[in-house]
């Protein structure tokens, strides 16, 4: 919102706190998570783990990316975790099929396109709520995925699709090399582009910004698409990475997705929230992960300490933003 | 699409909302044509106490799931706060608490856990999502470190009546659903807690303003929802005569998706649990 908007004079903007006020608070429980884990396990502070928690972290940050963006218009996707699987069965079928695999990524995205489109359709012109219309899509998709596979894993080796999950450039791997390409792309829309303004715009108030001549119905149209293709790139890295279009694979992944965009500060009222604060998020959940194995917590103890971690962070945020700390 | 329906004043001869509902039930009726023309077994009455035992838990989540999305909020956290439950009452009664007790016991820690997401959102000020999506991951990483990975089975028969039994001819799941839903209907329909629930969904700042005590509202609301969750967790274990950590999984999005189609509005304030009925 800063960007289109100035913000109200504060007191507290002056004087050396200016920076401070303006770091969202899950940053602060990221870091303090790290130092933590970097203390008690020494393998934590290791060049491989932190590539370890970027490759774990990239299919999160791609979802993520789409759900913020929809969640700015203030709309909610809850099929991306079911795109995310379709496009996986897609892809895969496609190599199975014996066509080369830029056409399988091809038609892997296309189907996340397809699927937005269908929702964004529903949405704009069938006037439905994006809750609704999703969960709709969400069914379908999965249902499809189930029918497609048979019900069970289908495979592909083929080398060229591996490298696009298990592959690296230089010491980077490759989910993480296309979910930052992913993260800039998103942020030049939102931040550089009329489609960007627009979102943010359609977010603080629709109908304000249709009637200011704008193709709200279009605009929104598009976010979803992007966001189907967004989700559907995911789920084509899944399958590269396991080698398998599995059709239960991204179940739940819309959850994780919102949950990291909402931890970044995105808000469902009014549009508010950054990317930036998503890329937090996305760290906060990869880092809480991560850290929970290298420090040798048990994978019983696991689930119920994400969720604590989840609520504390969320805690720490809505107390400092009550309390006047940052905005 | 709701609020047009609802918000026309009711001008012609027959209530918007009934014509609402009715649309439900029409597509509802269709279904069963359809089914029934597919297959003659459709149509009789075991199969039909067949599909009203298989829905009556989904059901009985939707109830809490819809009181809840009435307020304009959302529970993440049913699937895994009916699993803690219900994990809780089947050690109790593994450990030899009286049954009632145990049951209680269960219904109690359902309704405690809804309690915190009502503090979460009510007082905390947390955005109902993250709310109970933390909780799902807490109900659902302590049920998990409660059984220590293990299944708990082979219960006694006055336990599984509750899943298995009949009473009158009727299958038990279906009779505790009706039990449920229709002192919900009332709650929602004919009190003040029932009008208040629409109204702060509505526009909490107005019903703030009006006197209606918006944070009994809400935390009463998620405290439902966790008592009912609780409540089908029971019903579960003794249909399964087991309890384990992942029976809740998959209960969360056919749930919510019952409350949709029933035509409970996400945005709150509008529905109601007769349109939800007919979902499942």
């Amino acid at each position: 919102m800063s960007a289109v908007m100035p913000q109200p004079a504060n007191r507290r903007e002056r004087g050396p706190l200016v920076v401070w006020n303006h770091v969202p608070p899950v940053a602060w429980v990221v870091l303090l998570l790290i130092a933590f884990f970097g203390v008690t396990a020494p393998g934590f502070f290791t060049a491989g783990n932190f590539l370890n928690i970027m490759l774990q972290g990239s299919v999160l940050l791609i979802m993520s990316v789409a759900a913020t963006l929809v969640i700015l218009t203030e709309g909610i996707d809850l099929s991306l975790g079911s795109v995310l699987t379709l496009a996986g069965v897609t892809a895969v079928l496609t190599l199975q099929a014996g066509l080369s695999v830029p056409a399988a990524v091809l038609a892997g995205v296309l189907t996340g396109v397809a699927c937005g489109a269908a929702t964004g359709f529903l949405i704009t012109a069938g006037k439905l709520p994006p809750f609704i219309a999703t969960l709709g899509m969400m069914g379908i998709a999965a249902g499809l995925a189930l029918v497609l596979t048979r019900q069970g894993a289908i495979y592909s080796d083929v080398p060229a699709f591996v490298f696009l999950g298990g592959g690296s450039l230089g010491v980077i791997p490759m989910p993480t090399v296309i979910a930052v390409l992913v993260f800039v792309f998103g942020w030049i829309v939102l931040y550089q582009t009329d489609f960007g303004r627009y979102i943010i715009s359609i977010g603080g108030n629709e109908m304000g910004t249709r009637l200011s001549g704008v193709n709200t119905a279009w605009w929104k149209f598009l976010t979803y698409v992007v966001a189907g293709a967004l989700a559907a790139l995911g789920g084509v890295i899944m399958a590269a990475r396991l080698r398998a279009a599995d059709p239960i694979v991204g179940n739940g992944w819309e959850f994780d997705a919102i949950a990291a965009a909402i931890l970044g500060g995105t808000s469902f009222e009014k549009g508010n929230g950054t990317l930036g604060g998503t890329v937090l998020g996305v760290l906060l959940i990869s880092v809480l992960r991560n850290g929970l194995n290298v420090v040798g917590v048990g994978a019983m103890w696991q689930p119920a300490l994400i969720g604590l971690v989840i609520i504390a962070a969320i805690v720490f945020d809505v107390m400092l933003k009550q309390r006047g700390v940052i905005q | 699409m709701t609020s047009a329906t609802v918000a026309t004043p009711r001008g012609g001869h027959l209530d918007p909302r009934i014509l609402y509902t009715g649309s439900r039930l029409l597509v509802l009726i269709l279904l069963c044509v359809i089914l029934a023309i597919a297959s003659p077994v459709f149509f009789t009455a075991t199969n039909a106490l067949n599909v009203l035992r298989v829905a009556s838990l989904l059901v009985i989540l939707a109830i809490g799931e819809t009181v809840v999305i009435l307020t304009a909020g959302i529970d993440l956290s049913i699937g895994s706060v009916l699993t803690f439950s219900s994990v809780i009452a089947a050690l109790a009664i593994k450990a030899g608490v009286p049954l009632p007790l145990a049951l209680a016991a269960g219904l109690a820690v359902g309704a405690a856990l809804g309690f915190l997401n009502g503090l979460m959102v009510a007082i905390v000020k947390l955005p109902a999502f993250i709310a109970t999506y933390g909780m799902m991951w807490v109900a659902a990483g302590f049920a998990v470190v409660l059984l220590k990975g293990q299944v708990i089975y082979g219960f006694e028969d006055d336990f599984r009546f509750l899943g298995v039994g009949n009473l009158l001819g009727m299958p038990m799941p279906i009779i505790v659903m009706v039990l449920l839903w229709v002192p919900s209907y009332l709650l929602l329909r004919h009190t003040t807690f029932g009008r208040s629930l629409y109204a702060v969904g509505a526009n909490q700042e107005a019903a703030r303003l009006s006197g209606i005590k918006k944070d009994r509202t809400l935390i009463l609301a998620y405290t439902l929802s966790g008592l009912l969750s609780a409540a089908a967790g029971l019903v579960y274990v003794a249909r399964l005569n087991a309890s384990e950590a992942g029976i809740g999984a998959n209960m969360l999005l056919p749930a919510i998706a019952a409350v949709v189609i029933g035509g409970t509005s996400l945005f709150g304030g509008e529905g109601g649990i007769v349109g939800r009925s007919s979902a499942p």
